[in-house]
């Protein structure tokens, strides 16, 4: 059973979050530069605002109700000698625009007020406007950095809990082919069991049952029949002798994968009469136990295919040990077969064992063009 | 298909957007508003009864005018000084009787405006009365004001106090000494020295700031007899007289305006300031009176 996609599912939840995360961080520090430099700039024009609106008030008072016509003097004199930042003032009242100083300053302009009491006129006002250009021009650059920090954010935010879910993905799917491979491995041991149990109650079975008959007539004196019952006791002897060679195990125990595969092949030539050619390394290098007893199989597995359905004249097996692998070749000149057309048990076993050993399979067949089984093995059988 | 509790995370993004975008164009439409300028309904109306004599404008005006309207005797209420320019704008909203200037009128205040030229006085350079006399010339008064010359010859220490840009006693100096201009203009740009913008400023500071030195009228320190010490230049002492011979340079015409032809009390005060009383006064200020205005003439 494939598991559920978690990145895929993870993925989806997270982008609208992602996109908030960016949002909130690329508009958040440059609005509340904006708000607040705005702000700060709106105050220092009603500051500004206020300190005219009380030297115009001080001087408005004695000028007795003409304030209005005095007051565009004292301005330019505060604005030239003591008000740098005021770059534009407007002084109104109930008839209008009094008075204005200053050149319009360029872009935004950010206006501070100032009630200016005189005794004639509750609506009159100074208003001071003040350059916001460079706060707007700021917030812009910080916008562009925070949207820029807002979007690596949102990657991040996206990218780093969907790579986990998939490497926990992968994870998953490793274990359960893991636990494919075990159920796999358990398969394979009951198939040798029955396979063991099927050849002991046909062969040997058959063969002892045969002995019982033949013992029952010799005891009523026909000679012949003693003659027929040590025939079947050797064939049972033989039986039993190839079907330990089928185990195998205890063979490579006692010497090795090398020379368990110069007498398995022996063998094989005696019994079916194609002659097997060796190309094994020198030497008797042990191997990892499993190693020996998958390559061993596989071997087994091969020549028996070859001998039921290849029609080949000639096998031909190879075990090379190259760097931290062993490889493993069994060829013949059969009459080969269309890759993917046959699914047979035996290919079945054999691609099952490689795969238990962590290794690769690669069988190179045609039709009429033989056929060439090559597996790579780990030799670092625990390492897998 | 995503499930009902997941939807919301899509509009959240939007809703953030959208917050942000309204606290943007709150901020923006908050702090951006500038003044409205109504329309006006209503000018500014004379507060004063009809029959007393409105004055009001440039502070240089102020001490001899209100010397002639004492001599004349009818009700004359003389404002504060409002300036030249305020002056103007006064009389042409009708706020004042007469307006009072002590500078040519700027072509663009001409419009429709009847000039009254009734004094000349000459600008000084004053001092307080503990600053032995000098006598000055264009490279003197030029080092006072670059700052090159810091103290009196008795040690005390100098301070220029200057008027604003366009103070018409700056413009009658600096239109003979152009020394004097550029080294006066240099201290306005780095605010060299203390600039007062009005006539009763300037004279507060001569009077109270010891070694302080500024440009004055005469009629003034004459009028109000004020303990001023007033400096000779290139030798010849300020009076009407040598104003009058052309021997001092340095002078300004003080004038009275009216839109148009005047009232029948203002026709009556400025009779009286061109008649031989009105002219003899002047002259006893230390104002060199001036002729009414050729078109003006009877």
């Amino acid at each position: 059973m494939r598991p559920p996609n978690l990145a895929l599912w993870l993925r989806a939840r997270m982008r609208p979050l992602a996109a908030m995360v960016g949002v909130c961080v690329a508009l958040g520090a440059p609005l509340a530069y904006l708000h607040f430099g705005l702000r700060a700039r709106c105050a220092q024009a009603s500051a500004e605002a206020a300190r005219i609106a009380f030297r115009v008030r001080q001087e408005g008072l004695s000028q007795d109700g003409l304030w209005r016509y005095g007051a565009p003097k004292l301005v330019e004199h505060l604005q030239a000698f003591h008000l740098g930042s005021a770059e534009r003032i407007r002084i109104v009242d109930r008839f209008g625009l009094v008075f204005t100083a200053g050149e319009e300053p360029q872009g935004a302009t950010v206006w501070g007020r100032a009630a200016l009491l005189l005794a004639d006129d509750s609506q009159s006002a100074v208003w001071v406007g003040l350059g916001a250009r460079d706060v707007i021009v700021d917030g812009l650059v910080l916008l562009l950095v925070f949207a820029a920090v807002g979007a690596g954010l949102a990657l991040l935010v996206t990218r780093l809990p969907v790579r986990s879910m998939e490497r926990a993905g992968e994870r998953i799917l490793v274990l359960m082919g893991q636990s494919e491979l075990a159920r796999r491995a358990a398969d394979l041991q009951e198939q040798e069991r029955r396979r063991l149990a099927r050849e002991l109650h046909d062969g040997v079975g058959q063969a002892l049952t045969g002995l019982r008959i033949h013992l029952q007539l010799a005891e009523h004196g026909d000679g012949k029949v003693l003659e027929r019952a040590k025939g079947m006791v050797d064939d049972a002897i033989e039986e039993v002798r190839r079907s330990v060679a089928d185990l195998g195990p205890s063979i490579l125990d006692e010497i090795g994968l090398l020379e368990a595969l110069r007498r398995y092949t022996l063998d094989f030539s005696e019994r079916t009469g194609i002659p097997v050619e060796l190309d094994l390394p020198a030497g008797d290098a042990r191997l990892p136990t499993s190693l020996e007893s998958a390559c061993y199989r596989i071997v087994q597995e091969a020549l028996s295919n070859t001998a039921k359905h290849a029609g080949a004249s000639r096998v031909c097996l190879r075990v090379q040990i190259v760097s931290e692998h062993l490889r493993l070749e069994v060829s013949d000149d059969g009459q080969g077969f269309e890759p993917g057309a046959v699914d047979g048990q035996g290919l079945c076993n054999i691609a099952q064992r490689v795969s238990l050993q962590g290794g690769c399979l690669e069988i190179d067949t045609a039709p009429g063009r033989g056929c060439a089984l090559r597996a790579e093995l780990p030799l670092d059988v625990e390492g897998t | 298909m995503k499930s009902p509790s997941a939807r919301w995370l899509y509009f959240a993004p939007l809703a953030v957007l959208l917050g942000a975008s309204a606290l943007c164009a709150w901020t923006l439409s908050v702090f951006l508003t500038g003044p409205v300028i109504s329309q006006p309904e209503l000018r500014p109306q004379r507060r004063v009864a009809e029959d007393a004599l409105v004055l009001a404008g440039s502070g240089s005006n102020l001490p001899l005018t209100r010397l002639l309207a004492e001599a004349w005797g009818r009700r004359v209420y003389l404002h504060e000084s409002i300036g030249s320019r305020g002056g103007v704008r006064a009389v042409r909203d009708g706020a004042i009787d007469l307006g009072l200037i002590s500078r040519p009128l700027r072509e663009e205040e001409q419009q429709g405006l009847v000039v009254w030229p009734y004094a000349r006085v000459a600008v000084v350079i004053a001092s307080g009365s503990s600053v032995p006399e000098q006598d000055f010339d264009e490279a003197g008064l030029a080092q006072l004001y670059s700052g090159v010359r810091r103290t009196w010859p008795d040690g005390t220490a100098l301070r220029v106090v200057q008027r604003e840009l366009g103070d018409s006693s700056h413009d009658a100096v600096e239109r003979h000494w152009l020394r004097f201009a550029e080294a006066s203009h240099e201290a306005y740009r780095r605010q060299r020295w203390r600039v007062v913008y009005a006539d009763a400023s300037m004279r507060a500071a001569l009077l109270s700031e010891r070694g302080s030195v500024g440009l004055f009228d005469q009629g003034a320190v004459r009028i109000e007899q004020l303990p001023l010490r007033i400096h000779r230049v290139e030798g010849v002492r300020p009076s009407p007289e040598t104003l009058e011979s052309g021997a001092y340079p340095f002078s300004k015409d003080l004038s009275m305006l009216s839109v148009g032809p005047p009232s029948d009390l203002a026709r009556d005060f400025l009779g009286f300031i061109y008649s031989d009383r009105g002219r003899d006064l002047t002259r006893r200020a230390g104002y060199l009176p001036l002729e009414r205005p050729a078109a003006e003439r009877p």
